[in-house]
């Protein structure tokens, strides 16, 4: 606590004199402040984006209506690209940029490489949100309304496209950073298994810079040049599949960073041990070799797709949820671990042993339940034949608000609590809001996620601003519709208040004056360590190669004959309302 | 002396919601009619009850334990 005349500056270095030396702020004072830096960027585009939701969820419902429906789109483009672009991968650098350094036990080879990298990705993201934000003034004459997918013949302003370019750049920079601060390490430790945490950051990367081809083609090769007005428009189902070769893989990037929190930190909150770290390393060699293969997953009712290029996609997708279930066993077993050490006993007792007033532990656990009922959902949607009951329904969202929007965002909060006080050296400001807030979540992603999976079975449409059609009468299983507005909605807002008690809780945190306690983040060593498991694991080059031919497996047939179809710019393709305008005078 | 700690209390209580979100939806399987008012309703008399047991211990001694 500050005694009055000190000031703010003073009390901070009192208050690092009395953290222990081996805390990571005090060996690594330098990679706690890019990590803070990084998750300050994350935090803004989530409170940012968390407020567009709920003006999305009244909206729609016609609760209440604050801006005007041609405007929705603006919104959920920065809805989209702010939370699943800007805050998802700012915090997952922070996270590895922490795991990596700290695993290694070494700091980044150049503080300045590492400091370019954080400004490319702030200066891309920029970019693309001044490009979406310019949309509500229309006096400006830019606009980016184009949707977190950006399907051509939809255009946004060059801004956009070339800020997401460089945002890119900046992700594959960081990657290049990490594996350079491995290489050092590599150096000086011949012969040694790569640490957990690097291991997971490094195939993970590997994993992006694969994935991030097919998005570098489409924004580099077709978007851009086609918003400046060099080339005409591009094909759209061309741009659409090389949209999905990097759309789907990128759910895993995402979650790849929850799945290193889950492994490694959330068996040390539970006060047990990692159950298996070689299963640990199967799980992301299997996520690097899986996850490109089967963007066309999202392609299943595209016209030009051959059915049986969908269908490898879809064999692929079930081959994918082999490392999640593995996920579910492991992290289960090292928790019950964890619990059985804190004195738990019998079949179910020891579920009371484990610290649930934890918001760091309950955050990590709820955030995990939820991704078992949001993997069930997506087997619905990666099945070929039951995909056509749910596609482009208000489903989808329902779904993806479990995945991304609570396994990885409530794991990134909750994990929060646990790494902020660490990068910042100060006390977490509140531990009871930050329990009420996680579970806040939940209850309200339950009400929103439900609402939105049941509303799609009735067939309401998803990126609607007002789906309410006097002809047509949706046809629920159970309730009524009004109903089910009402419980989206109310989810919704439930959503936004926990996610402003969050930011309200880290922000107060990190003006906390009181020193952090307990600030150990060794790792206890696995119940099976990595010496029981094969060191082909390890073998980084062998599986990106595999990973590589898998790509070129699954997707050389399908673009060939997408470009033999219908050629690079097929004639008569021009941006959006061009195409629309027909369209109106035949309804008119 | 409660029962369950207010920790405990809203756990318990968060794992209720989903349950009785998604009860009308199981019903509706085997042709029972529920509202979601009504389904909700008995959640908040089950949270209620959970509520009472909780604080309310019969044993006098159990108080100081
Ligand atoms: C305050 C919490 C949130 C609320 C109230 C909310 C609400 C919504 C609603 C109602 C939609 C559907 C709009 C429509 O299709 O018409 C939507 C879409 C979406 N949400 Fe959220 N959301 C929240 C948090 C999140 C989080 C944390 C993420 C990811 C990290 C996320 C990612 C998305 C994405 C990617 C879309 C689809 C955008 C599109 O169709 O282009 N949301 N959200
Ligand atoms: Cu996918």
């Amino acid at each position: 606590m500050s005694t009055p005349g000190e000031t703010a500056g003073e009390t901070v270095e009192s208050a690092r004199e009395m953290l222990p030396d081996n805390s990571f702020l005090i060996q690594y004072p330098h990679v706690s402040r890019v990590v803070r830096s990084l998750f300050l960027t994350a935090f803004v585009a989530f409170g940012i984006g968390a407020f567009m939701g709920v003006l999305q969820a009244l909206h729609r419902t016609g609760i209440a209506r604050i801006v005007a429906s041609s405007d929705y789109y603006t919104l959920l483009t920065l809805h989209g690209v702010l939370l699943v672009i800007v805050f998802t991968i700012f915090f997952l650098a922070g996270v590895f940029t922490w795991a990596n350094t700290r695993s290694l036990d070494r700091p980044p080879v150049s503080k300045r490489f590492t400091w370019f990298w954080v400004v490319t990705m702030s200066v891309g993201s920029a970019m693309a949100g001044i490009a979406i934000l310019a949309g509500l003034i229309p006096s400006i004459g830019m606009s980016a309304d184009v949707l977190f997918t950006f399907y051509a013949p939809l255009q946004a302003h060059p801004l956009f496209y070339i800020g997401l370019a460089v945002f890119i750049i900046g992700t594959w920079l960081a990657g290049i950073d990490w594996f350079r601060q491995y290489l050092a390490w590599r150096g000086e430790n011949t012969g040694e298994r790569i640490p957990l945490q690097s291991f997971m950051v490094l195939t993970t990367m590997l994993m992006w810079f694969i994935a991030t081809m097919g998005v570098a083609v489409e924004v580099v090769v077709f978007l851009i040049p086609w918003s400046l007005g060099i080339v005409p428009a591009p094909n759209p189902l061309l741009t659409r599949t090389l949209f999905w070769f990097f759309g789907h893989p990128v759910v895993y990037f995402w979650l790849m960073p929850a799945y290193l929190l889950w492994y490694t930190v959330l068996p040390k909150i539970a006060g047990g041990r990692l159950f298996s770290d070689p299963l640990a390393r199967v799980v992301f060699v299997l996520f690097l070799l899986l996850s490109t293969p089967v963007g066309i997953h999202h392609q299943y009712v595209d016209p030009g797709i051959a059915e049986g290029f969908k269908f490898i996609a879809m064999t692929n997708t079930m081959f994918l949820l082999l490392p999640s279930l593995l996920t579910a066993f492991t992290v289960v077993a090292s928790i019950e671990h964890g619990a059985r050490q804190r004195g738990g006993t019998g079949y179910f007792g020891w579920l009371k042993a484990l610290p649930w007033r934890d918001p760091a532990f309950t955050g990590m656990t709820l955030a995990g339940l939820m991704f078992a009922a949001g993997g069930f959902s997506g087997m619905i949607n990666a099945g070929m034949n039951i995909n056509y009951l749910v596609h482009n329904t208000i489903w989808v969202p329902g779904h993806f608000h479990l995945t991304v929007g609570t396994a990885v965002a409530l794991t990134f909060m909750a994990a929060s609590y646990w790494l902020v006080p660490r990068i910042t050296g100060r006390e977490l400001y509140s531990r009871p809001i930050g329990l009420f807030q996680v579970v806040l979540w939940f209850v309200g992603m339950v009400f929103m996620s439900a609402a939105m999976h049941r509303g799609g079975l009735a067939g309401i449409p998803r990126r609607t601003a007002e789906p309410q059609y006097p002809q047509v009468t949706f046809e629920t299983v159970a309730g009524s519709v009004g109903s089910l507005r009402l419980q989206l909605a109310f989810g919704g807002v439930l959503l936004f208040v926990s996610a402003l008690l969050f930011l309200v809780n880290v922000g107060l945190t990190a003006m906390n004056n009181e020193p952090a306690r307990g600030l150990d983040s060794a790792l206890p060593p696995a119940l099976s360590g990595p010496e029981q498991s094969p060191t082909v694991l390890d073998n980084l080059k062998l599986w990106a190669l595999i990973a590589v031919v898998l790509v070129i497996l699954a997707y050389s047939l399908p673009l060939y004959s997408i470009v033999q179809g219908a050629g690079l710019y097929p004639p008569g393709q021009e941006a959006t309302p061009a195409v629309l305008a027909p369209l109106l005078e035949v309804i008119a | 002396m409660s029962r369950l700690s207010p920790a405990a209390l809203l756990i318990v209580g968060a794992f209720m919601v989903p349950l009785f979100i998604e009860l009308p939806v199981v019903l509706s399987f085997v042709g029972v009619e529920l509202s979601m008012t009504a389904s909700l309703g008995i959640g908040v008399v089950a949270f209620t009850l959970v509520l009472i047991w909780s604080e309310i211990s019969e044993k006098p001694e159990a108080a100081d334990a």
